[in-house]
């Protein structure tokens, strides 16, 4: 009977625990809330749209949908390197005006999906004028690395951080 | 015959009696079938006390039988009881026998059949109704618990007022032809099913306006009189009613408190009106009226035709139906069927078969236009998905791997599947397209209301009901034709007055053209009214300071100024329009949907608006062109042409840029290619192309690379991310999988 409250003690304590999924851009691990990720494809062709924010870099069909498409690596001021194959399209799923919209992400290379604990995740710091404090969820601790988790929303929403990381490098 | 028998008998039909639905009389015959063995005088030997509640429980089902489950819950209840009755009976045997003996004993059983009788074949319906309306209130959703089961009442309100809006639209078919029992019964159901839901749902009110209103249908159905005009108003007005008690309805769900309507007067109205027409005509006179058309063939003429009865017989039932209707007005006519079983002219088996026939003819009449309702995302995806295969199986198809190959077995298939797949194309665009007429339909009825309200004669003519349009387009037009349709009523035609001063007929005409040119799905809306007093419209346009006083407009100009924010050449504001807004607005809605709006007129003969949107809002025409590396379609409607200029056709000016003499004019020229910030394979207009495009009667030159071909686009959002670029439309699906951008023509003009 005492074992089986502990097992319900456990549960709850992993109620905390949240999936990530940890891709690399750069030199950095990142990580993604797992139920924002819709699907993982490879790199395609994409088109471009002229006129629109420097980090989006176009658009893609998805299964007879045109999604748009963002360049992480532009997004965060990344020097740029040629698409390879290990290079993914990320779709995510993130808050639109009118309900979720499907946004491509492109990262150079998907990692795994890893369990983070509320005690493993640490606010992240102010340290790089490149992605806002705002686009950063938290630092989360694996057993010899850091995972950047990303608040995908603010990521995709706009260039308004673009703009406030400019003012911070003209101040 | 053993008891066991008899037992078992009985257990059968109560089996039968529960697993019995409304309007189910195939399963009559057996249930007929079994009493009938019942009562063989083998069978009931030593039971006989059993057989009075039996001839009941027969009697019943005939009834049943005859009135085609007039009253379903009601009759299938009875007859259940009434078996539980007989197996009480037999299973008391002895003791029962003896009350079985005295007359008394049936007594339940006869009050019963009494309720039979007054239920099914409603003798007296105003007698049942008046015992409903009793203890009416004014305050409507009295003790309805609005709190439970939201999502139910939120369905009843939607397809209730779709159901009235199919009366509505139904009723004024009838006005024209008030014989056609058809209409009839198409505005006859829907009042019927309103009823019956919102009994269920114990909003007391609606169900008995629902239920009288049915009752003047029903009467109306069996030809005691035809509807007149001031019963069609009637019932016009008890669409309003009910519509109103669901806009209530909503906002009581919504947590608000409802405002108490006049239901009792209106019901008194109702009978009123009823006992009036039933006053009138009467039942004989319209059942010898051989110009009836009957919408499915008569009980008796089936029967005749099968040979069942002569054509003697039923002329004598049909001789006896009328002296019993002209003996008896009030009471509904006696059933054909009914009259011929008393005269032993054949037998109720043979009747029940010949009215499922019928039965079946008047649902094969009816069932041509069914439909069911699909999600409206459901079948976007499906409209993608149909466009992935089919420029997947373009791909198989000039899969080099795949052309390479000799069998003949496979290009047979092939081409197979691409029939197949275009042939899916088409069914799943044709999905979203549905005709104008729903949206007409509607427009009868606003005129209807605004000759009444602002007292002239209008006359509304129709053209081109049939006419398809996208499924969505229907609810985006609808605000504006009505705008416009308000107009012409209320300024553009004259009163009768008025019109007779100017030598017209009093009565003004509308008409509502819709046809399809070029695309794009026309519609007309015709007066022939006063038409616009083009100095009135230029005196105020100079006021509002949009004309200076020496412009000199085309009369067309003058005309689509009207279309300007504020404008208003009424004198008077009435309810109806003319308060300065909307014109600007239709004139943008219009626009939002890639439509153009034209007003034009002349004093004194009417006018003519135009409204030209595409027939649908997912597809375009376009003319593929490549830019460098990347395609770009420009909507066919923008291109005029496309040439390869010559170097003498390329000019420069200083200051204004480059252009392109064609034929005479100077045309400015854009390349896209800087537009847009990419590399073109070749910057010198004489060794690309131009092509020639057009948007509100300006015209320019877009310098592209290559001209691919005009194709029909499925066009596509680029999400809203990217909803308000410069230049770009949106965006489609090429042939070969990847997304193709749509110039937004317009936009590049600004640019």
């Amino acid at each position: 009977m005492e074992e089986h409250v502990n097992i319900t003690e456990a549960t709850t304590v992993s109620g905390n625990e949240s999936k990530y999924l940890s891709f690399h851009l750069a030199d950095e691990l990142y990580g993604l809330d797992i139920l924002k990720v819709r699907e993982i494809i490879g790199i395609q062709e994409v088109t471009k749209v002229p006129g629109a924010e420097e980090y989006l870099i176009g658009v893609i069909n998805l299964r007879g949908k045109v999604i748009p498409v963002a360049d992480l690596r532009k997004r965060f001021v990344l020097p740029m390197r040629e698409y390879d194959a290990r290079t993914c399209i990320i779709v995510v799923e993130i808050a639109g005006e009118a309900g979720p919209v499907s946004m491509g992400v492109v990262v150079d290379a998907v990692d795994a999906v890893v369990n983070l604990r509320g005690d493993q995740i640490e606010k992240a710091p102010v340290f790089s004028s490149e992605i806002s404090r705002d686009c950063i969820k938290g630092l989360g601790k694996l057993e010899n690395m850091v995972v950047i988790l990303l608040d995908i929303d603010r990521v995709c929403s706009s260039d308004r951080v673009m703009e406030e990381s400019s003012s911070e490098i003209n101040e | 015959m053993s008891q066991e028998k008899i037992v078992q008998l009985l257990n059968d039909l109560a089996a039968d009696v529960v697993m019995l639905e409304p309007g189910d009389l195939s399963s009559l015959g057996p249930l007929l079938k079994s009493i009938e063995e019942l009562e063989k005088p083998d069978v009931s030997a030593g039971f006989e006390y059993i057989l009075p509640r039996a001839e009941q429980f027969r009697d019943a089902i005939v009834t049943i039988i005859f009135e085609e489950f007039k009253e379903p819950e009601k009759s299938i209840e009875l007859l259940s009881t009434s078996i539980s009755e007989m197996q009480e009976v037999l299973r008391n045997g002895a003791d029962i026998c003896h009350r079985v003996a005295s007359v008394e004993s049936v007594e339940p059983l006869e009050a019963m059949a009494d309720v039979t009788e007054d239920v099914v074949v409603e003798v007296e319906p105003e007698a049942v109704d008046e015992d409903q309306s009793q203890d009416l209130d004014d305050e409507l959703f009295v003790g309805v618990d609005l709190s439970q089961d939201q999502d139910l009442y939120q369905g009843f309100i939607a397809e209730s007022n779709e159901h009235l809006d199919t009366i509505e639209e139904n009723i004024l078919n009838l006005e024209q032809d008030p014989e056609n029992l058809e209409i009839l019964n198409s505005i006859f159901r829907p009042f019927h099913t309103i009823k019956g839901v919102s009994g269920f749902m114990n909003l007391k009110q609606m169900n008995v306006i629902a239920h009288h209103l049915e009752n003047l249908l029903d009467d109306a159905r069996n030809q005691k009189f035809y509807l007149d005009g001031d019963a069609t108003d009637l019932i016009l007005d008890g669409v309003d009613f009910l519509k109103k008690m669901l806009e209530q309805l909503n906002l009581a769900l919504d947590g608000g408190a409802p405002e108490s309507m006049p239901v009792k007067p209106f019901l008194q109205r109702i009978d009123t009106l009823h006992k009036v027409l039933l006053g009138g005509e009467s039942a004989v006179e319209s059942f010898l009226d051989d110009e009836v058309v009957p919408p499915a063939p008569k009980l008796g003429e089936i029967l005749v035709e099968e040979g069942v009865i002569s054509s003697d017989d039923l002329a004598g039932a049909l001789v006896e139906q009328q002296v019993a209707a002209a003996a008896e007005p009030e009471k509904a006519p006696k059933k054909i069927g009914k009259i011929l079983v008393d005269q032993k002219k054949t037998d109720v088996k043979t009747v029940a078969r010949a009215i499922r026939q019928q039965k079946q003819k008047k649902d094969v009449a009816g069932g041509g236009g069914s439909s069911i309702k699909v999600d409206m995302e459901k079948l976007d995806n499906l409209v993608d998905m149909v466009g992935e295969l089919v420029i997947v199986q373009a791909m198989i198809h000039q899969d080099p791997d795949i052309s390479d190959l000799v069998s003949r077995k496979v290009t047979e298939n092939m081409a197979q599947l691409g029939r197949i797949t275009s042939s899916l194309q088409k069914v799943a665009m044709s999905m979203r397209m549905v005709p104008i007429k729903q949206t007409f339909g509607k427009m009868v009825r606003l005129v209807r209301d605004l000759a009444k309200k602002t007292e002239k004669e209008i006359d509304l003519v129709m053209f081109g009901e049939e006419t398809e349009i996208d499924r969505n387009m229907v609810d985006l037009i609808y605000d504006p034709m009505v705008h416009m349709i308000r107009n012409s009523a209320d300024h553009g035609l004259e009163t009768p007055e008025q019109r007779r001063v100017a030598g017209k007929d009093d009565v003004g005409t509308i008409t509502l053209k819709a046809y399809h040119g070029g695309g794009n799905v026309i519609i007309e809306i015709v007066d022939d009214g006063r038409g616009l007093n083009l100095e009135k419209i230029r005196q105020k346009a100079i006021e509002k300071g949009l004309l200076n006083e020496n412009d000199q407009p085309t009369d067309q100009e003058l005309c689509n100024m009207i279309l300007a924010p504020g404008f208003s050449t009424a004198d008077k504001i009435t309810d109806v329009s003319g308060r300065g807004v909307g014109m600007d607005v239709v004139k943008k809605a219009i626009e939002k949907l890639r439509g153009v709006i034209e007003i034009d007129s002349s004093l004194g003969q009417g006018s003519v608006v135009t409204i030209k949107v595409p027939l649908t809002l997912a597809i375009i025409d376009g003319m593929v062109v490549i830019v460098g590396h990347e395609r770009y379609i420009i909507p066919t409607l923008n291109v005029v042409e496309s040439l390869r200029p010559l170097k003498e056709q390329y000019h420069t000016v200083q200051g204004q840029g480059e252009l392109i003499k064609v034929r005479d004019h100077l045309l400015p020229l854009v390349r896209l290619h800087q537009v847009f910030h990419s590399e073109a394979q070749t910057t010198n207009p004489w060794e690309a192309l131009v092509v020639v495009v057009e948007h509100e009667s300006e015209q320019f030159c877009l310098l592209v690379d290559e001209l691919v071909g005009k194709q029909e686009i499925v066009i596509k959002s680029l999400g809203e991310r990217l909803k308000e670029l410069p230049g770009i439309a949106g965006g489609a699906i090429m042939g070969d999988g990847r997304v193709g951008l749509i110039l937004d023509v317009a936009g590049l003009f600004k640019n």
